[in-house]
């Protein structure tokens, strides 16, 4: 009677949409901090709200979607009972300022809002609770009694995933928001040498984390030993490897980038996707 | 039956060497609580293990196999309400780990948490369940439906530090989890065939029942 | 149960629950969110203002002790059932205080606990209903009781004109014990109806029970089971007291056995429940070759100079050449066939070895274990005697426990079938039958030969009380029975018969449920529960107690208890008055209560005060246990056995005049089964089955309870060896087949069997599809109708069998 992974869907979608929101909102903020012109930046600010509406609309939908994890939704408001020792009740708290900031953010971006100093204040302390969210997001799985979830691969995972699809899905969408093509590329290169590297880091940890996973527990081995998921492994890398590819092709070669930067998105979204349900397929608990 | 003194941590005694695997302790609790299939706040653990050895013409055993039958522990440190995000999970004052239903928003944060399968969830309700101790039974002076039910009389309740008095007994035995990990108040004589289990020697083998 | 109805009625049930959530709410600040719109919104409730006071849930519930439905299941155990509204709404155990070994409490075993789910099960029988389609195709329609019962009465009377009362049948059906329900109450109607053919012995104990007294001349061969406290070594041979109770506490006697220092040892193909939770030991072996251990065991001892040569000599008959009966000086002595004097082969360990699968070794550290822990017990479960050649090992066993001088003395044990001491035990069925006008009785599990070829039946097919029966049975009113089908030999051949309408002309099937039995009957009545009528019970096989059953509440629809549909029909009949005497359930509860006072309880209380008290038992303690042949052994010359010889007949005269040596040898000896690993079927069929006793059911009652289901799921057990060469993993639907049919269940590939022999637990509902494979893992698919030699029983535990991947 052990939780499986294929009845997580709703925390698969819940924490990939809030990592990607969290990464993407990251990438706005980066993108504002770094502007320099006022110029530019006061361009930016206009043609930033889109992005920002579209990071709180992810937030919103990835907490929606967690209420099909809920055997009881409506009352979810209970959630916050405890936020002297629960983890979850943290997260929720963190999701909760994270997307305020960001409303707050998107309010003041319409406006306009001056000072510069203090807009750009909101942004650092949005970034930090987006960091928070995330953060008690991996402790809440960091359990002492499952070892696969426990290490430091939980809360790598968890904030590579939004380092690398956060970035992708902003530059996927990077026309909106940059008023000046050249800026757009420099963008774009940034984010698509990061996200290679972020590429590369995952590909790292799980080869390193992945035959340690779930050695403990008194059910499972590791994962290897689910003959029906021995497949998925294999495709997460090669997802993964899809994108890096596209990304890499986007970069050195002289295309259009819009397109294939959509693309390695995807394929790393998918690969994400895999990447988190087994996450979930390796839960095997010390005991019984 | 005997007045009960003040109770600082109520716990389990369990005879694994005299449970013959039977389950009428876990059914009892199904009936006093009326669980549906599913659902069990008492369950039966088989552990079996060891080889089989060919000695010159016939197959001779070398296996082992015993019981464990195990409700929740109302652990000192109940790692299941360290996470709740709702409190519903909380310790009386005599150590009973309580589970308020009422509370559960059925997020199962709990029932990962739990080393010993003792949190459960109940589809119906949409909220995870567990043993209670029956705190109904004991404000009654009467012992929980499990530990009267015993034919083998391997069960046993009381104060943990009485227990601890009144029986030698482990809380470390194949395949529970570390005792320190979350201080369950449990008290087990071990079967002889327990010296001899690991993970390496032998498992549950009865999970399509549990 | 549906969503907030769960937790509402846990509510209900629990008060204080109400408590531990204002502890909770307190966190938000006292009652600001629950006295919020918000929480009753949320389904929070009003909310108490202070702690409620504690309630028990029970409390509103009426408690009444009453005994556990007394079917065919081990024991005898103490309920407290709580009814609420009409409905039993919980089970608990005896809790009387004071629960030591003299007189213990009876607690109730797993399926005790769980019968609620039995008795509201939603298939239960409510209306009389007769079949519509072809025999056995399970199509049936509601009548009245009216119809039903006059069409009871009249095809009994024209068969009794037709065939006479000889071709009416009342089968072996063990479902109640109660008095008021069972079969019982049929054969009373039957006998005063002018007779029907009689059957003796039983499914349980054929070959034991007739082969006991030929060892010594009696089958009250057990001392009282407190006595096991006073051994130093107890071999548990072919027993699962563990799993099948064999009264209730033997378990738990044997426990305190063992703390008092005794070890105990297991010999069973399986590491059965008892192996794990009450031996030191469990020593596999083969089944149906326990006869060639104990034989080599014997040659250790005799051959060590461990036994007991005085007791022989003063006690014994027929151990060697000094003792035969005149008559017989000439023939082979036990120590002849031990030795192999005769045969010229020794049963040495060497020889059991590969027979049995136990190592040599093993044979002889057993024996030697056995022969010096003085006093020590070897106990014959009733496994190893369900078989080809059961009365062998029976006897074989018994010898052992003479040649050892273990009889007759405290913490020793005679062996054979072991009623206890001093009177052979509870009685079982005391209501009164009456005496069977019809002479003839046929053996219990020859009813498929006597509905062949009944009329040219005799002594030969062990029919007694009459040279010939004469007539095949023509009419089968089976009540608490599931025998016909399920619970017989080769299910697909008996269904065969049965289906056929001109053999048997009318069945009557009066149950709870509609069994794999009911569906071959041309009329279905539906029999109340033993909770839903009154009843009274002593123990199972052992027991010193007499347990009041009340009606504790209203038969569902239109059940009835077998004792009223039994008057109603008699009533049709014009035997009415003859029937009920003017009593009603009650009062023959009361009657059977005198009656148990007559006999072995003088100080019961009279039903009235017994009533009253909401006692539930009247016990007697065992202060100082029985031991059987005490005085035997004690004054062999001024109390003999009454055997012929008044000894212990090792060498039996009687079976050696019966001069069939082959097969009911004089000495008890191993004799290869007629379906074994040794033989020619081996290499189609190279697997053992096994079709044990289960904590799951009471054979076939209660297979449809889904909380035993879930604690005890059917399925095969089979060794890793045997599952890898055959592709098999663990949890594998797989197809379980001989000759004579096949069965699909899942496989638990466990350690906990021998390697060669598979295990089926017997009882579950036959449940055939198109081609007639059953998919329920029902044992008797694979079961042969060939009987014992001497007692004329049931061999349903020698089976061969193939399993491949289904
Ligand atoms: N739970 C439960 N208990 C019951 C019943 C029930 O249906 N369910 N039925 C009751 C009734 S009516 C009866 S008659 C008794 C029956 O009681 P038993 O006849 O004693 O029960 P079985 O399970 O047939 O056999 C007991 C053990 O003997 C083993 N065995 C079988 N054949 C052999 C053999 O040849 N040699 C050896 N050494 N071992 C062998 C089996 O593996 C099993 O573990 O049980 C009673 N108790
Ligand atoms: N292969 C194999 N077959 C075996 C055995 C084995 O070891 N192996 N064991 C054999 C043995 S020992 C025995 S004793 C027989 C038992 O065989 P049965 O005597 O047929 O026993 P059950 O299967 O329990 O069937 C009893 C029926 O009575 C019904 N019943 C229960 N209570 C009542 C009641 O109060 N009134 C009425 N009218 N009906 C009631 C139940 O629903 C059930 O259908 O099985 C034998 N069959
Ligand atoms: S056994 Fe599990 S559920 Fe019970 S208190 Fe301990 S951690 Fe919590
Ligand atoms: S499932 Fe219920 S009890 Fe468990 S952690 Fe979630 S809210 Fe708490
Ligand atoms: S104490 Fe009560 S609730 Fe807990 S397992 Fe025992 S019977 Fe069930
Ligand atoms: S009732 Fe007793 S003997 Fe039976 S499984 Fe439970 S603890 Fe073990
Ligand atoms: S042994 Fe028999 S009488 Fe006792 S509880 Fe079990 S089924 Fe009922
Ligand atoms: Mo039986």
């Amino acid at each position: 009677m052990s939780p499986t992974a294929a009845k997580e869907w709703p925390l698969i979608a819940f924490t990939l949409l809030s990592q990607i929101a969290v990464g993407a909102f990251w990438t706005l903020a980066a993108a504002h901090l770094f502007s320099w012109e006022a110029r530019v930046r006061g361009e930016n600010e206009f043609l930033v709200l889109p992005g920002l509406v579209i990071v709180a609309a992810l937030l919103v939908a990835a907490a929606a979607l967690s209420f099909f994890h809920l055997g009881r939704p409506k009352r979810a408001v209970f959630v916050l009972a405890n936020l002297r020792r629960s983890w979850l009740s943290r997260e929720i708290l963190f999701e909760l300022a994270f997307l305020a900031m960001v409303v707050l953010l998107a309010f003041f971006s319409r406006r306009r809002a001056e000072p510069m100093a203090l807009v750009q204040g909101a942004y650092i302390l949005a970034s930090l609770f987006g960091a928070l969210f995330l953060f008690s997001m991996s402790k809440l799985y960091m359990l002492r009694t499952v070892p696969a979830w426990r290490g430091l691969y939980t809360p790598l995972s968890f904030f590579l995933s939004a380092l690398l699809l956060g970035p992708l899905a902003a530059a996927a969408g990077q026309e909106r928001l940059f008023a000046f093509p050249e800026r757009a590329y420099a963008f774009q290169d940034v984010v698509g040498i990061s996200a290679l590297a972020a590429v590369a880091l995952i590909v790292l940890m799980s080869l390193l984390f992945t035959p340690r996973i779930g050695f403990l527990g008194t059910k499972t081995a590791t994962l290897l030993e689910f003959p029906a998921q021995r497949i998925y492994p294999l495709l997460f890398f090669r997802l993964l490897f899809l994108a890096a590819t596209i990304l890499f092709i986007a970069l050195y070669h002289d295309v259009e980038r819009g397109a294939l930067m959509r693309l390695a998105f995807v394929s790393a979204g998918a690969a994400e996707v895999l990447g988190r349900y087994l996450f979930y397929a390796v839960y095997s608990r010390i005991g019984v | 039956m005997e007045q009960q003194t003040w109770v600082r941590q109520y716990a389990f005694y369990f005879d694994s060497s005299a449970c013959t695997g039977c389950k009428a302790c876990q059914v009892a609790c199904k009936d006093k609580h009326d669980l549906p299939v599913d659902i069990l706040w008492r369950r039966v653990y088989e552990v079996t293990g060891g080889t089989w050895k060919k000695e010159g013409g016939v197959w001779v055993p070398a296996v082992l196999s015993y019981y464990l039958s195990m409700a929740c522990h109302h652990c000192e440190k109940p790692i299941c309400g360290e996470g709740c995000p709702t409190k519903a999970i909380y310790k009386r004052d005599d150590g009973i780990v309580m589970l308020e239903t009422l509370a559960c928003i059925g997020c199962r944060y709990c029932e990962w948490a739990c080393p010993y399968g003792a949190i459960q969830f109940d589809p119906a309700s949409r909220v995870v369940t567990k043993c209670h101790f029956c705190y109904d039974y004991l404000a009654l002076g009467e012992p929980p439906a499990c530990v009267s039910a015993c034919p083998m009389r391997a069960l046993d309740f009381g104060d943990l530090s009485e227990l601890r008095k009144k029986y030698a007994g482990t809380r470390e035995i194949f395949p529970l989890p570390e005792a320190s990990l979350t201080e369950p108040a449990l008290v087990i004589k071990p079967h002889r065939d327990a010296a001899r289990a690991s993970k390496d020697t032998a498992e549950v083998a009865n999970w399509e029942e549990i | 149960m549906s969503d907030d109805g769960l937790i509402k009625k846990k509510l209900e049930a629990a008060p204080m629950r109400r408590r531990s959530f204002l502890g909770w709410s307190s966190f938000f600040g006292g009652s600001a969110l629950t006295s919020s719109k918000l929480a009753k919104k949320l389904g929070l409730g009003p909310r108490a203002k202070s702690a409620p006071v504690l309630q028990e849930a029970s409390a509103e519930a009426k408690m009444i002790r009453t005994g556990c439905p007394s079917h065919n299941c081990g024991g005898r155990c103490l309920l407290k059932v709580y009814v609420r509204d009409g409905k039993i709404v919980r089970i608990e155990g005896d809790d009387r205080p004071n629960d030591g070994v003299e007189d213990p409490q009876l607690r109730p075993c797993v399926r005790g606990r769980a019968y609620r789910r039995r008795q509201d099960h939603p298939d239960r029988l409510l209306h009389p209903m007769k079949r519509t389609g072809r025999r056995g195709e399970g199509k049936f329609v509601r009548i009245s009781w009216d119809e039903a019962l006059d069409k009871v009465a009249s095809e009994m009377k024209r068969v009794k004109e037709t065939h006479g009362n000889t071709a009416i049948y009342v089968p072996y059906g063990t479902g109640s014990y109660n008095q008021i329900n069972g079969r019982q109450t049929a054969q009373r109607l039957m006998n005063l109806f002018g007779g029907s053919l009689d059957f003796y012995n039983s499914y349980s104990w054929a070959a034991i029970s007739c082969a006991t007294p030929y060892v010594y001349g009696t089958n009250v061969t057990g001392n009282q089971r407190q006595d096991w406290l006073n051994s130093k070594y107890i071999l548990m041979w072919s027993w699962n007291p563990a799993e099948m109770r064999d009264g209730t506490n033997s378990e738990y006697f044997l426990k305190k056995a063992k703390e008092k220092g005794a070890k105990l040892v297991c010999i069973d193909p399986r590491m059965t429940l008892s192996a794990v939770g009450l031996a030191d030991e469990w020593i596999p072996i083969r089944h149906g070759t326990d006869a060639a251990m104990m034989s080599a065991m014997a040659h250790v001892m005799i051959t060590e100079k461990l036994i007991d040569a005085g007791f022989i000599k003063t006690h014994c008959v027929g151990f060697d050449e000094t003792q035969m009966p005149p008559g017989a000086e000439g023939a082979e002595s036990y120590k002849d066939y031990i030795l192999g004097s005769r045969d010229g082969v020794a049963k040495t360990p060497e020889w059991a070895e590969p027979i049995c699968g136990v190592p040599k070794k093993t044979i002889v550290r057993i024996a030697r274990e056995y022969a010096t822990a003085k006093p020590a017990v070897l106990y014959q479960g009733y496994g190893m005697q369900r078989r080809a050649y059961g009365e062998q090992v029976v006897r074989a066993g018994c010898v052992l426990a003479a040649i050892t001088g273990t009889v007759g003395v405290p913490g020793g044990w005679a062996g054979g079938i072991a009623l206890q001491a001093p009177d052979g035990g509870p009685a079982w069925t005391v209501f009164p039958t009456g005496s069977n006008p019809v002479k003839a009785k046929i053996p219990s599990f020859l009813w498929t030969e006597a509905v062949l070829r009944g009329k040219d039946m005799g002594p030969t097919d062990g029919l007694v009380g009459a040279e010939k029966l004469g007539t095949n049975i023509k009419m089968i009113y089976a009540v608490a029975c599931n025998a016909l089908i399920n619970q017989h030999a080769n299910i697909n051949r008996t269904a065969k018969i049965l289906a056929d309408e001109k053999l048997v002309e009318f069945l009557v099937v009066q149950d709870n449920f509609l069994t794999p039995t009911g569906r071959f009957a041309d009329l279905l009545l539906p029999a109340c529960t033993q909770f839903e009528t009154w009843g009274v019970a002593d123990g199972w096989k052992y027991g010193d107690e007499v347990i009041l059953m009340p009606k504790v509440v209203d038969p569902p629809g239109e059940a009835k208890s077998d004792y009223r549909i039994c008057a109603d029909i008699a009533q049709r009949l014009g035997l009415g008055d003859a029937y009920t005497e003017g009593r009603d359930e009650r009062d023959w509860v009361a009657w059977s209560i005198e009656f148990f006072r007559k006999q072995r309880f003088p100080n019961v209380p009279a039903l009235d005060e017994f009533e009253k008290s909401n006692i539930g038992v009247y016990s007697v303690p065992v202060t100082k246990p029985a031991v059987a042949f005490a005085e035997f052994r004690k004054d062999p010359m001024n109390h003999p056995l009454p055997t012929p010889s008044g000894r212990i007949e090792i060498f039996s005269q009687r079976l050696h005049d019966l001069n069939k040596p082959d097969v009911i040898p004089a000495v008890p000896k191993y004799i290869r089964e007629w379906e074994s690993p040794f033989g020619p079927e081996a290499k189609k069929y190279p697997l053992q089955v096994v079709g044990h006793h289960y904590l799951a059911t009471v054979h076939s009652t209660l297979d449809n309870v889904d909380w035993l289901r879930e604690a005890w799921p059917q399925r095969v057990f089979i060794n890793p060896l045997d599952a890898e060469a055959r592709g098999v993993a663990n949890g594998d639907q797989v197809k379980v087949y001989n000759d004579r049919g096949a069965t699909l269940v899942r496989c638990r590939v466990t350690k906990r069997i021998m390697p060669g022999v598979i295990a089926i637990p017997q009882g579950a509902w036959w449940d055939p599809d198109e081609k007639g494979v059953d998919r329920r893992g029902s044992v008797n698919v694979l079961t042969s109708e060939r009987w014992t030699p001497l007692a004329f029983g049931n061999a349903q535990h020698t089976i061969m069998a193939q399993v491949e991947k289904a």
